[in-house]
């Protein structure tokens, strides 16, 4: 596959333009390339902004409560970034646990968001921490919400002409609480057999915003409206009453879908989201107001 | 010997390994080398109805395009196998696996062959799969008729399927006395079933060879086997050349397992070369190597009478091995296997019942261990569950049923100086040094289980050596064994060292080319340091009976006595070779041969001597199971083995631990997985999942224990292998209550084990 080396966001959007079918923007490869070995998905030409001069593309920026991510940031220099784990203190631990050392050192944070696949870490993290990116195309610039922004197994609201410059990332404030739970089964490092991140807001000691995503049991990473609703107002350590953990559980069941596959069977995907949901709750339920900070 | 300290040379040549910078097969390829690309079946059983290859033809670089029948035309015999020559090149016409297969592309090179291949389409007639352990018992369509046994074994003499259903290609039966006529009246009669799933052995190192046409007619073959002089016999016959006319060559293996056993793609690139008359190499992606032999799947029934007392009256088995498309090590898995079904155990009256069926998965072969792990895990988890019922705790159990020193195993034949009791009480006593941990948080479980087993070496197969004795005194040892990563090298050395009463510095030994060393079965089945060890006494002997001639020529009082040894004369060896041929002396070649004796085994299964030695091991692994989700870690892992003399300690824990490590995760993880067509579905590394560093236990401890005045070295690659699964299961039940069956052992599964004794 020959590359196209572009110089910056606006010939990089140029050079999509110039071949819409063509074409692909290639990140750190670490997706894309599996699945042209695997004969998958071939691009005939791929676009590269590995040359380019733009700095914001490598920057991590703080700007108002939001880091701003440049969209080539590895995922190692986000692991290792100070200001990263200053103000989002959880992402260098989902971070560690992403594939090996040598993959992180490759794959890029929008990269790692356009590839669309539900079973990787950081889209279930990033959206429910209310993540958002910012694309660029011939009309300018837009902002997509993550939660927004995957629409099926692989598959994205991503045109193929447009390039994500950076990705927008909350900081974590005092008093909230961020939970990622991968869970792998057999292997400890594998990609996530079941995966969900519990961001919650307290306010005396009760929840006043939830925000819950799934991960790896359907095509696409997603909240679950029905868990954050009925979070909202529960206080702890009551939440981890009998009779609330009774609600819980089926508020999971009527909320949760999970198919069978060559791993696992959907029913235990299911039991396990429930496991690992309890295990967050708890987690929360244990913490002492001054801890909540992170 | 074993103390001296290793020179600097053999060391770095593990650091060499340890760092990637070793010299492999492929990376020396010969020059001017053209590529073959395989195109494979895409259905599991089916007979090939049109082929369609002018497009590939066409493309610029292809130098061929060749099915089974082109192949024919430089081939005198299109089939190979070690029990029975049943497998083809490449596919015959009928496919009996998916993957198989069945057009061979050749081009200028790797891209072009495989891009040549992508036009190629073959058309085929479908034919009902089978895949299934039971199913393929039942099956009344054999999957190949009419197979000719190889005769290459003597362990394999008279081998050839079941007349009423031919789709059993071996049956071994062992047989002491009356099963049923002892449950009668037996106190308790336990009955379990067990089962493995396929999983292959991945080496790092994917396969590849080369062969090399020469304009005299020769050709060289330089490929990763196990098996450069069986390699080299086979294609001397499938393709009527004397053996002096081929040469095979190996480098040092990057993992062999048990996977480069025998011939595989060899014969496919010398027919290619053979057509085109250029070099043809062939070269697997790890994705590819998903279609060569698996350790193959068993379904084991195994039933058990014993009294109050929880000893053991009588044990019957029987054992389904599928072995796939082709038979491959399958007749001889089976018979060793069902040999020592009943397990290390005095057990009056065992009846065992052994069977090797085709089916249309990948064919079986053979992973560290020979089939031993998939028999120990059934009977040591079936006395393990037989003791839970019994409330008798597992030590107990096996110190009331283990085998006594000096005992007659069920075949007939003696354990010799192999003594269960010692392996197993040396277990029991490092135990004790090392209490079960207590899991950081409450809601894990933490368990412990054991397990012991036995096995006998392979076959009786031969071992040759020849010793160069130098001008100086030095030797260079012309040895077949293969350098795979276990340290072949470093022991032969050790071992002629010993022998000639020399330094490590002083010894080189040359392998990896048939064309200066001489026949060696292979190296597999644990059976190299034993054989080489016997075959270079020999050969040190020859050279100590010619000293012995060459000093006739000295002056009485220099003449070496037939109670003297030579080597250990100061000084002597140099000065008996100048009394020989002069001031600068010359080469004395001193050569050796072993081959083990061997009785056949009687309708019974009986036979004073069916193997060479016996080894036994005993594993104990420490677990914590997370109840909720069904997960096991493995926090500790032991084995304690019988090696007989280790030669080179050091290397004979760590292959032993490295034994333990791998076969942990086939119990846990690994698993071929085929949809209901037959299609395997997670060929690659990204699909089919092998321990990493972080699912490796805790802690690895391995050690040996032998007879006293044994020394002799026996085993060592597979014992470490044996007790690893029901080890594991044991130590499940211990921590969380429940019994798994079947390998390997998935997190859903436990889960839903757990949850069926809750609800109970």
């Amino acid at each position: 596959m020959p590359v196209v080396d572009v110089g910056s966001v606006h010939e990089a959007v140029e050079a999509l333009n110039a071949d819409v079918d063509g074409r692909r923007l290639i990140g750190g490869g670490t997706g894309l390339m599996l699945m042209a070995r695997s004969g998958f998905f071939v691009p005939e030409t791929l676009v590269s902004l590995r040359r380019a001069d733009d700095t914001d593309l490598l920057d991590i920026r703080l700007i108002g409560g939001v880091l701003r991510i440049g969209a080539l940031c590895t995922l190692r220099d986000l692991e290792l970034d100070p200001a990263v784990r200053r103000h989002v203190p959880t992402l260098a631990g989902v971070l560690h646990r992403v594939s090996s050392v040598r993959t992180r050192n490759v794959a890029t944070i929008a990269g790692c968001l356009a590839h669309g696949d539900p079973k990787m870490d950081l889209p279930t993290y990033l959206m429910a921490l209310g993540a958002e990116l910012v694309v660029a195309s011939t009309a300018g610039r837009r902002k997509i919400a993550l939660s927004d922004f995957f629409v099926g197994y692989y598959e994205t609201v991503l045109l193929s002409t447009e390039v994500i410059v950076a990705v927008d990332v909350p900081t974590i404030q005092p008093g909230q609480f961020t939970e990622y739970r991968k869970f792998t089964g057999t292997l400890v490092e594998d990609w996530p057999l079941v995966s969900l991140c519990l961001n919650l807001d307290e306010v005396e000691g009760a929840i006043d915003r939830a925000a819950v995503t799934v991960g790896a049991l359907g095509s696409k990473v997603k909240r679950l409206p029905q868990l954050e609703a009925w979070l909202r107002g529960q206080g702890k350590p009551e939440i981890t009453t009998a009779s609330n953990l009774k609600e819980l559980r089926e508020v999971v069941e009527s909320e949760i879908e999970a198919k069978d596959d060559n791993l696992a069977s959907g029913d235990y995907k299911r039991k396990i989201f429930h496991v690992e949901l309890v295990r967050a709750v708890r987690k929360w339920a244990a913490t002492q107001p001054t801890e909540a900070l992170r | 010997m074993t103390a001296q300290k290793l020179p600097r040379d053999w060391t770095s040549h593990a650091w060499e390994r340890a760092i990637g910078n070793i010299r492999y097969t492929d990376d020396d390829v010969p020059r001017g080398m053209t590529y073959a690309v395989l195109v494979r079946a895409t259905i599991a059983h089916g007979q090939i109805t049109s082929v369609e290859r002018d497009l590939a033809r066409e493309v610029p670089g292809v130098l061929g395009v060749f099915t089974f029948e082109d192949l024919m035309t430089v081939a005198r015999d299109g089939y190979h196998g070690t029990g029975y020559r049943d497998q083809p090149m490449i596919c015959d016409g009928i496919v009996r696996h998916y993957g198989e297969p069945v057009i061979v592309v050749v081009a200028t090179n790797q891209r072009i062959a495989e891009y040549a291949a992508g036009l190629v389409s073959v058309n085929y007639a479908q034919l009902p799969v089978v895949l299934g352990d039971r199913e393929a018992l039942a099956n009344p369509e054999a999957l190949h008729r009419d197979v000719e046994p190889s005769a290459d074994f003597i362990d394999l003499k008279g081998l050839k399927p079941l007349a009423n259903n031919p789709n059993i290609y071996v049956r071994s039966i062992l047989r002491t006395g009356d099963f049923d006529e002892v449950a009668k009246s037996a106190p308790h009669v336990f009955e379990h079933q067990f089962s493995t799933a396929s999983a292959s052995a991945a080496p790092l190192e994917t396969v590849s060879s080369y062969a090399v046409p020469n304009r005299d007619g020769s050709v060289e073959m330089l490929t990763q086997t196990q098996m450069p002089s069986y390699v080299r016999v086979q294609l001397a016959r499938m393709f009527g050349m004397t053996e002096s006319r081929i040469r095979v060559r190996h480098a040092p293996l990057g993992g062999g397992f048990g996977f480069k056993i025998y011939a595989r793609t060899e014969p496919i690139v010398m027919a290619c070369a053979l057509l085109v008359g250029r070099p043809v190499g062939i070269k697997f992606s790890m994705e590819e190597q998903f279609y060569l032999p698996h350790r193959r799947g068993t379904t084991t029934t195994i039933s058990s009478a014993v009294d109050e007392d929880g000893k053991i009256l009588a044990r019957r088995c029987f054992i389904i091995w599928n072995g796939g498309a082709y038979a491959d090590v399958g007749p001889r898995m089976v018979k060793k296997g069902g040999n020592v079904a009943a397990g290390p155990y005095e057990i009056p009256v065992v009846d065992i019942e052994s069977v090797g069926v085709y089916s249309n998965r990948i064919p079986g072969g053979a992973i560290r261990g020979f089939g031993i792990p998939q028999i120990v895990w059934a009977y040591e988890t079936h006395g393990d569950m037989i003791a839970d019922s019994l409330g008798i705790d597992p030590v107990t159990f096996r110190r009331r049923n283990l085998m006594k020193r000096n005992a007659v195993h069920h075949t007939g034949t003696p354990l010799g100086p192999c003594d269960p009791r010692l392996v197993f009480e040396r277990l029991i006593e490092e135990l004790q040094s090392r209490p079960l941990v207590e899991p950081d948080d409450p809601e894990l479980k933490a368990g412990r289980g054991l397990a012991i087993a036995l096995k006998a070496v392979m076959g009786p197969t031969t071992s040759t050596v020849k010793i160069m004795l130098n001008p100086d005194g030095s030797a260079t040892v012309h040895c077949g064994t293969v350098e795979m990563g276990q340290g072949s090298n470093i022991a032969m050395a050790q071992m002629v060292a010993d022998e000639l009463n020399l330094s490590l510095d002083e010894v080189k030994v040359v392998s990896g080319d048939t064309d200066s060393v001489p026949w060696d079965m292979g190296t597999a089945g644990s059976r190299s340091t034993n054989h080489m060890h016997k075959a270079i006494a020999q050969a040190a002997e020859d050279l100590r009976a010619q000293l012995r001639s060459l000093s006739a020529a000295m002056d009485t009082e220099s003449q070496i006595g037939d109670d003297v040894d030579p080597f250990k004369v100061k000084g002597g060896v140099i000065e008996y070779l100048r009394a020989g041929f002069g001031p600068m002396g010359a080469t004395l070649t001193g050569v050796g041969a072993f081959t083990p004796d061997y009785i056949p085994p009687d309708s019974n299964g009986q036979s004073e001597r069916i193997t060479e030695f016996w080894m036994c091991a005993a594993t104990s692994v420490d677990v914590i199971v997370d109840p909720l989700t069904g997960v096991v870690r493995l926090d500790q892992l032991l084995t304690i083995s019988d090696v007989g003399k280790a030669i080179n300690p050091e290397i004979v824990r760590t292959q032993l631990s490295g034994a333990s490590i791998m076969m942990a995760s086939i119990s846990l993880s690994e698993e071929i997985k085929y949809d209901e067509d037959g299609q395997v579905l997670n060929p690659g590394l990204a699909l089919y999942r092998i321990f990493g560093f972080e699912d490796s236990p805790n802690t690895v401890y391995a050690d040996m224990v032998r007879d006293e005045g044994d020394e002799v070295p026996r085993g060592v690659g597979e014992s470490g292998t044996f007790g690893v699964a029901p080890a594991i299961a044991s130590a499940i039940h211990d921590a969380v209550g429940v019994w798994m069956t079947d390998l390997p052992i998935k997190p859903e599964n436990v889960l839903k084990a757990i949850e069926e004794a809750t609800d109970e």
